[in-house]
C-alpha cells in the first residue's frame, strides 16, 4: 500500500513538474496553418480508421465461414500534444450473437520530445506481436501464432499508466521504450483445482491488490533490424473457478518475459521471431495452489514476389502450458494477394501436432481463407 | 521491495521526461519543441522530402504494407502520424519528416 501511495505521489510530482513547461509549450506552437508547422487544419483533428475481416476454415470435421470482425478505431488530437484513440472489437460469435468489446481506449499526452504519457486501457507492451502485428490487415497469416491470442502465453491488454517514446542514437540507430504500471492479470481456474489460463484482457479492478510493472525496450541499430526485450512483474489471484466467481483468493507472484526480433536482409524478404512466457508462483492457500509457466514462440519468414502483388509466408510456432506440458506445434505456410496495400486476401494451410489445451482447438489440419481490409 | 523499486523507477522516468521539457524551454528565444523544430528544418531543407520518403519506407514497413499517400488528406495524415509516433516510438524528427513527405505526396 505505501508503494502505491508513493507511485501516486511520484506521478503527481511529475505532472506538477511538467505542467509549467507545458504552458510554455502551448504558447510556442506556431499558429494553425503556419507554413513552418505541418499543421493544415485547426487545433482539433480526428480520423476514423480500423479494419475488418472475414474468414473461412475447412478441416475434416468442420467447414464454415468461421471469423467475422469489424474493429473501428477513432483518433482525436488536440494540437500535436494530446491524442485520444479507442478501438472497438465487434465480432460475430459462433451462436450468431454479436460481441462488442473495448480493445483499447487511451489518452496520450506528448509531454516531452521523447515521451508520451498514456492513460487508460492499452495493448500490453510486453511482447511485440499483439501490440503491433495482430490486426488482420497487418498479420500476414489468417491466425495469430500459437499462444499469442486469448488465454495464451502473451499478455494482451492492461489498464493503467504507461510512458513510451523513442530516441535517435546517431544517424541511423533508434531506441524505443515503454514502461507501465497497471492492475495486472487475473487467474482462471478449472476443475481439479488447476489454473487453466492467465486472463489479461485489461481489468479495471485489481483483485490481488498488487500492481504489475513492466515494459519493453527495442533497439534498432539499422533501419532493417529491430531487437526487443520486455518483461512484467507483479501479482495475480484466482477470480474464477470452473466458471464460478472466487473472492479473496490470496495473491501470488506473477512475471512475464519476452524477446522479439525483426530482420529484413532484402527489400522483399523479412524474418520475424518472438518468444514470450508468463509465470505464476505456487500459493498453498489458494483454491488452485499450483502455479506454472505458459510459454510460446514463433518464427516467420515472408517473401514478396518481385513487384507482383503476391507474398509468401511461412510460420512455425509452439505453445506449452501447465495443461499441455508436451506442447502444441503448428506449421503454417500461406500466400497473400495484395488487392491494395491495406487489403489482403490470404490463403493458408495449417498443420498441427503435439497436444492441444482443452477448449483451444484441435490437431486437425485446416485450410484457411481470409479477406482483411484496413481503412 | 521489487514493487517499491519499480515505483521509484517509474516516477523517476516521469520526472526525467518533465525535466527534458524544462530543458527545452529554458531559453524563451529557443525554437519550439522538437516537432515544430523538425518541421522548420524540413521546410528549409530540400532533402527533407527525400529523408521523409526513406524513413516512411524504413519505418512503416517494419510492421505493415505501405499505404498510398493519397489514401488520406493532410489533416488525416497529421492525426495518423501522431498516432504512429506514440505507437511505434518514432522520434520527433522522423515523424515530422514522414508527415511532411506524406502531405507533399498525397
Amino acid at each position: 500500500m505505501p508503494s502505491v501511495r508513493c507511485l501516486v505521489l511520484g506521478c503527481a510530482a511529475s505532472f506538477a513538474a511538467a505542467a509549467t513547461p507545458a504552458t510554455v509549450l502551448a504558447q510556442s506552437v506556431p499558429a494553425a496553418g503556419s507554413p513552418v508547422y505541418a499543421r493544415v487544419a485547426g487545433n482539433s483533428l480526428q480520423h476514423l480508421g480500423g479494419y475488418a475481416f472475414v474468414g473461412y476454415a475447412s478441416s475434416d470435421d468442420a467447414e464454415s465461414f468461421d471469423a467475422l470482425g469489424f474493429n473501428p478505431i477513432v483518433h482525436f488530437t488536440y494540437q500535436d500534444r494530446l491524442l485520444f484513440e479507442g478501438e472497438l472489437e465487434v465480432t460475430a460469435g459462433a451462436d450468431g450473437e454479436t460481441e462488442v468489446e473495448l480493445e483499447y481506449g487511451v489518452v496520450e499526452w506528448l509531454f516531452s520530445e521523447n515521451a508520451f504519457l498514456v492513460a487508460g486501457k492499452f495493448l500490453s507492451p510486453v511482447g511485440n506481436f499483439f501490440q503491433q502485428l495482430h490486426p488482420a490487415w497487418i498479420n500476414k497469416l489468417p491466425t495469430a501464432p500459437l499462444g499469442f491470442g486469448h488465454d495464451g502465453a502473451a499478455p494482451l491488454t492492461e489498464v493503467g499508466l504507461q510512458l513510451r517514446g523513442g530516441a535517435a542514437v546517431g544517424e541511423q540507430a533508434r531506441l524505443s521504450y515503454a514502461v507501465y504500471v497497471g492492475n495486472g492479470p487475473e487467474l482462471e481456474g478449472a476443475e481439479e483445482s488447476e489454473i487453466e489460463a492467465i486472463a489479461s484482457e485489461g481489468f479495471t479492478r485489481d483483485a490481488d491488490k498488487k500492481k504489475t510493472f513492466g515494459g519493453r525496450a527495442a533497439w534498432l541499430p539499422l533501419p532493417t533490424l529491430e531487437v526487443g526485450v520486455s518483461g512484467a512483474w507483479g501479482g495475480a489471484a484466482v477470480t474464477t473457478m470452473d466458471g464460478q466467481n472466487v473472492e479473496d483468493d490470496p495473491d501470488r507472484g506473477y512475471a512475464a518475459y519476452g524477446t522479439d526480433l525483426w530482420w529484413r536482409p532484402l527489400k522483399a524478404l523479412e524474418f520475424r521471431g518472438e518468444y514470450i512466457a508468463q509465470q505464476i508462483d505456487d500459493e498453498a492457500a489458494s483454491v488452485a495452489p499450483e502455479g506454472g509457466t505458459w510459454k510460446a514462440w514463433f518464427t516467420q519468414a515472408a517473401w514478396r514476389i518481385g513487384d507482383a502483388p503476391w507474398e509468401l509466408a511461412l510460420r512455425y510456432g509452439e505453445f506449452t502450458s501447465p495443461g499441455n506440458p508436451d506442447g502444441w506445434r503448428q506449421l503454417t505456410p500461406g500466400v497473400i494477394y495484395y488487392i491494395a496495400p491495406q487489403a489482403l486476401a490470404k490463403l493458408a494451410y495449417e498443420s498441427n501436432s503435439g497436444e492441444v489445451p482443452e477448449g483451444m482447438g484441435s490437431l486437425d489440419e485446416r485450410v484457411l481463407l481470409q479477406l482483411a481490409f484496413g481503412f | 521491495m521489487t514493487l517499491r523499486f519499480a515505483t521509484a523507477a517509474f516516477a523517476a522516468t516521469l520526472l526525467l521526461g518533465a525535466f527534458s521539457v524544462s530543458a527545452e524551454e529554458a531559453d524563451p528565444e529557443a525554437p519550439a519543441p522538437a516537432t515544430s523544430t523538425a518541421d522548420a528544418t524540413s521546410a528549409l531543407d530540400p532533402m527533407a522530402f527525400v529523408r521523409g520518403a526513406q524513413k516512411w519506407g524504413n519505418t512503416c514497413a517494419r510492421c505493415h504494407a505501405m499505404r498510398d499517400a493519397k489514401d488520406l488528406d493532410d489533416a488525416e495524415w497529421q492525426v495518423v502520424v501522431t498516432h504512429m509516433r506514440a505507437r511505434a516510438g518514432l522520434t520527433a524528427t522522423d515523424s515530422a519528416e514522414i508527415l511532411r513527405f506524406l502531405q507533399q505526396s498525397n
